[in-house]
């Protein structure tokens, strides 16, 4: 090579690490947005919770050793149980697991950041405020109390009339709300951004794991949303939705709960066999056996799951052939899930494994999860869990599910991928030691649960009888318990030496077969210096044939290369990952973390009944909102980068696009194909969940009243809705108009804002009132979702008009503006026909 | 049936998940109704309908799986991905199978306990 290419080549990657670089100290922690930095905050905060929850189990394992303990009283035994079962399920597993893809997966894809950094910055700042939320808890004395699920009628208002709830309640919704929007971020990056010739059948199975989790969580979080919104209506503003004396019913929430909460399980386990999946292939040095059957197990599992939920109230009193049904598709789920299990035996069996400590925490796994898989058909039979249920067999079946099948590939994973994320290796011996400590642990802790539960010993009971004979067994329990917190302690306290002291990694320690061993370790903020074309499965350890045109390689090769200091990444198709155009992504930022501190204020002031601190912080809110599209806009016409693409102008790209001259590696023209309008799609997607799980509490309630309305009386008139409706309808006409000229679109958002001020009129002139039974809560509830989503829409195309009326074209605007117009408009007729029209025909 | 656009392959995998989640969903709602007629002929005719549509659907996969590898090419001359035409046949396969099983409770369990 010349001095001439050597210096262009220096000078060309110099450009690229200046344009990804970021600030420096305190200034760069807040404005922080890479995917890395923000994956490792989602892993590590992650870790602390894990911590907390682990001292918190241990303090309940104190409790029990003995019969008839006074170490702690039956309240605060009640305050840890529900403290522990929601950290872990809320905020440390998930979570961890979230961030752990968000690292990894734009790095096997070959790409070089989420397509959202921003927004993926906001999720991280608001699952640390619902974690201090449900922390916070624990510093003022008032602790949630009602258990991880939360049942009505314990955690309604009669029986927990403190704040403490309410702060449970908000805490989670946080915690969901970031895991939805990193669930969009990862969802994006998979189907839009994946190296050239990456197609769906050269995807890791990782990544296909991550694919289905957070495909999944779209799904699943909303209905926790509704029906935790649903509960704080009913305390707040006394929405009987749960009471039974004014038409509600206490099993709703189970409904709801349990269809979020059942395949909860499988979003923690599906991304952690995805780990197994990688760490097996790595370790072996071979690839998964089965590829194919894998993926497909990963989606019929994701599916079933969503049909398992009545397997969790088998004891609420349903008739048997119900719990026949579901009982059956319990069972099957065995079935993909033991096709995973055969495809990693298969892989050892072919390869040849080194069994490194990776490799003891997948083995660990392989014998935990599978004894808990067992246990799981066992309660899966009805008659089984008429008598299990709720004793301490059932804890010890979903310890040994969540933490054999979550927990272990968990570290399997941060063992894996520390050497990558540090640049140091963890002590190999120190890690098999901490497997070793922690197994032999875990099943001392939780093997005698099984013989508690079958001699009748009841979970969360804070004490028991000396006559009954249980005290042996919870001894070894909480010895058990705290040999396993010594495994963990081995094990961080691993990662802790080798963060200072470990031996160099370097790039590939492991001789892995994916994308992220491509990279230096740790890798550079711009993660990949060329994007990488993929030709097969294993690009680490052949090549392969792309499948793409020469001429596509060769383009591909001299893209994304910082085009006037721009974060630039090749957008792809869904498909064959054919390369579709260049899009530059935003830099760091402020207003994620100000978003984030404002919606909590905002919120916060609502629950404390301070309506000076909620206008405030609601104003607050909306103006850094507004700030932050502003800045991303003017970042754009700046070249800086911005979630729209990189064209100069967006003015100039809408004329772009009015030539139809988008083609292959063009700048980012194509409307409706744009990774914002995929986003805003994803959104609808979730808005659409959230409508769904509305409309069915309705349905839940109408099915089980003799009368709808509850009093006998007439439904309210007809004539007020209906003309909004149409007016609703002339707005959706104006859906993919806006880029035509902003008239069209004003002619939309005046129709929209007009449906909304009649049905606000009608709601007010019907007398409708959300505390006066099931009905009006019902009502009044679905009503103010449509508008609520309304006005967002409003908002969207409020924003877009008055740029374009400047000339001031906002691509991002322009491209979430028709899947959210259409998002509103199919809510507000949904919410239509379940509210007016359902009472008039049954 | 050419797999081109993330519409047709969401709906292409879909078909076989969609029929069996409806099916037991009808049959859940069914129960009440087939005790009170004294009739299981609602249920199994649901479970015919699911049945047929499941089977219908890996047919249609398999016929779009075997098109697809006659005409790989696609426009800019690269080729087709088949991974999603294989995943639908697979996951077909699963689900009518998973119907099938799940209707066994509508044969075994008394209606009305």
């Amino acid at each position: 090579m010349t001095d001439e290419l050597q210096r262009a080549e220096r000078d060309h990657l110099a450009a690229i690490e200046a344009a990804w670089s970021s600030k420096p100290g305190l200034p760069g922690f807040f404005s922080a947005v890479n995917h890395k930095q923000i994956g490792l905050r989602f892993i590590w905060t992650g870790v602390a919770f894990l911590l907390i929850g682990g001292v918190e189990a241990l303090l309940l394992r104190i409790q029990l050793m003995r019969a008839e303990n006074t170490f702690l009283g039956p309240d605060t035994y009640n305050q840890l149980f529900t403290m522990h079962g929601t950290t872990m399920m809320f905020l440390f597993a998930v979570p961890l697991l979230e961030g752990l893809a968000m690292y990894l997966v734009p790095l096997q894809l070959g790409t070089r950041d989420l397509p959202f950094p921003r927004l993926n910055a906001f999720g991280y700042w608001v699952y640390v405020a619902g974690g201090v939320l449900l922390n916070w808890s624990l510093l003022t004395g008032s602790v949630p109390d009602g258990g991880w699920f939360a049942y009505v009628p314990l955690t309604g208002p009669e029986f927990s009339p403190t704040r403490a709830l309410d702060f449970w309640l908000l805490g989670v919704t946080f915690v969901e709300i970031a895991g939805i929007v990193g669930a969009i971020e990862l969802i994006v990056v998979i189907m839009r951004f994946r190296a050239p010739g990456m197609s769906l059948g050269r995807m890791p199975l990782f990544v296909w794991s991550v694919l289905v989790m957070a495909a999944m969580m779209l799904v699943a979080f909303p209905f926790v949303i509704v029906a935790s919104t649903l509960l704080e209506l009913e305390r707040k503003f006394g929405a009987p939705f749960y009471d039974a004396a004014a038409g509600g019913n206490p099993l709703l929430w189970q409904h709801l709960f349990w269809i979020f909460g059942h395949p909860e399980v499988y979003i923690m386990l599906l991304p952690a066999t995805g780990v197994v999946s990688a760490v097996v292939a790595v370790h072996v040095g071979r690839r998964i056996v089965a590829y194919p059957l894998v993926a497909a197990s990963l989606i019929g599992i994701a599916i079933v799951s969503f049909g398992l939920w009545v397997h969790h109230m088998f004891a609420v009193g349903l008739p048997v052939m119900v719990l026949g049904l579901f009982a059956m598709a319990s069972y099957f789920i065995a079935i993909p899930s033991g096709i995973q299990v055969f495809a990693w035996i298969a892989t050892i069996w072919e390869g040849r494994p080194r069994w490194t400590a990776p490799m003891w925490f997948v083995a660990g796994f392989f014998f935990i999860f599978v004894l808990g898989g067992i246990t799981g058909i066992m309660v899966a039979s009805a008659p089984w869990d008429l008598q299990a249920h709720d004793t301490f067999f059932v804890v010890a079946h979903f310890h040994y599910v969540l933490i054999g099948g979550v927990v272990f590939p968990m570290l399997a994973a941060l063992h894996h991928w520390f050497p990558k994320m540090t640049g140091r290796r963890p002590t190999e011996w120190a890690g098999k030691l901490a497997c070793a400590v922690m197994f032999v642990g875990f099943n001392v802790t939780f093997f005698p649960q099984h013989w508690l539960g079958l001699q009748g010993m009841a979970r969360r009971v804070y004490t028991y009888d000396a006559t009954l004979g249980w005290e042996t067994s919870n001894l070894w329990s909480t010895i058990g318990a705290f040999v396993l917190a010594a495994g963990f302690a081995v094990f961080f306290v691993n990662l802790a030496h080798a963060w200072r002291r470990g031996a160099v990694a370097g790039g590939d320690p492991w001789c892995g077969d994916t994308l992220e061993w491509a990279t230096a370790s740790p890798p550079a903020a711009h993660s990949h210096d060329v994007i990488p074309v993929v030709g097969s499965r294993s690009p680490q350890w052949e090549t392969g044939d792309p499948g793409l045109p020469d001429e596509v390689v060769e383009a591909v090769a001299v893209t994304g290369t910082s085009w006037q200091g721009r974060r630039e990444v090749i957008r792809t198709s869904v498909l064959d990952a054919r390369p579709q155009a260049i899009v530059s992504l935003p830099g760091p930022s402020y207003w994620p973390v100000i978003s984030a501190v404002f919606l909590t204020v905002a919120v916060v002031g609502v629950l404390v009944n301070w309506v000076l601190l909620a206008a405030a912080g609601g104003l607050a809110l909306l103006v850094s909102f507004v700030s932050w599209g502003e800045s991303n806009r003017r970042a754009a016409a700046a070249g800086e980068g911005a979630d729209d693409g990189g064209a100069a102008d967006d003015a100039d790209v809408l004329a772009a696009r009015r030539r139809s001259a988008a083609g292959a590696m063009a700048l980012h023209t194509d409307p409706g194909r744009s990774a914002v309008s995929t986003g805003a799609w994803l959104t609808v997607a979730v808005v659409m969940v959230l409508t769904g799980g509305f409309a069915y509490a309705y349905y839940y309630l109408r099915l089980g009243a003799s009368a709808w309305p509850l009093d006998g009386t007439e439904p309210a008139a007809l004539g007020g809705p209906l003309l909004a409706a149409v007016l609703v309808v002339v707005a959706l006409t104006t859906a993919s108009t806006i880029e035509r000229g902003f008239l069209r679109g004003l002619l939309g958002w005046v129709a929209l804002a007009g449906a909304s001020v009649v049905q606000m009129v009608s709601l007010v002139a019907s007398d409708a009132d959300i505390s006066a039974d099931a009905y009006g809560a019902a009502v009044v509830t679905l009503t103010a979702w449509a508008l609520i989503v309304a006005a967002a829409a409003l908002a969207v195309r409020g924003l877009g008009v008055y740029h374009a009326a400047r000339g001031q074209w906002s691509l991002s605007l322009v491209d979430a503006d028709r899947p959210i117009w259409i998002g509103a408009g199919v809510v507000w007729l949904v919410m239509f026909a379940v509210v007016h029209l359902t009472p008039r025909v049954f | 049936m050419q797999v081109r656009t993330p519409v047709v392959a969401a709906a292409v995998i879909a078909v076989a998940p969609a029929v069996w989640f409806t099916h037991l969903a009808v049959v859940y709602a069914l129960v009440p109704l087939s005790c009170r007629w004294d009739s299981n002929l609602p249920l199994h005719a649901a479970t015919a309908v699911a049945v047929a549509g499941v089977v219908g659907s890996m047919w249609a996969a398999r016929r779009a799986r075997v098109e697809a590898s006659g005409r790989t090419d696609t426009d800019d001359g690269g080729r087709q991905d088949g991974t999603v035409h294989l995943l639908a046949v697979l996951l077909s396969g699963y689900f009518a199978f998973l119907v099938l099983m799940t209707a066994m409770a509508t044969v075994v369990v008394d209606r009305c306990a």
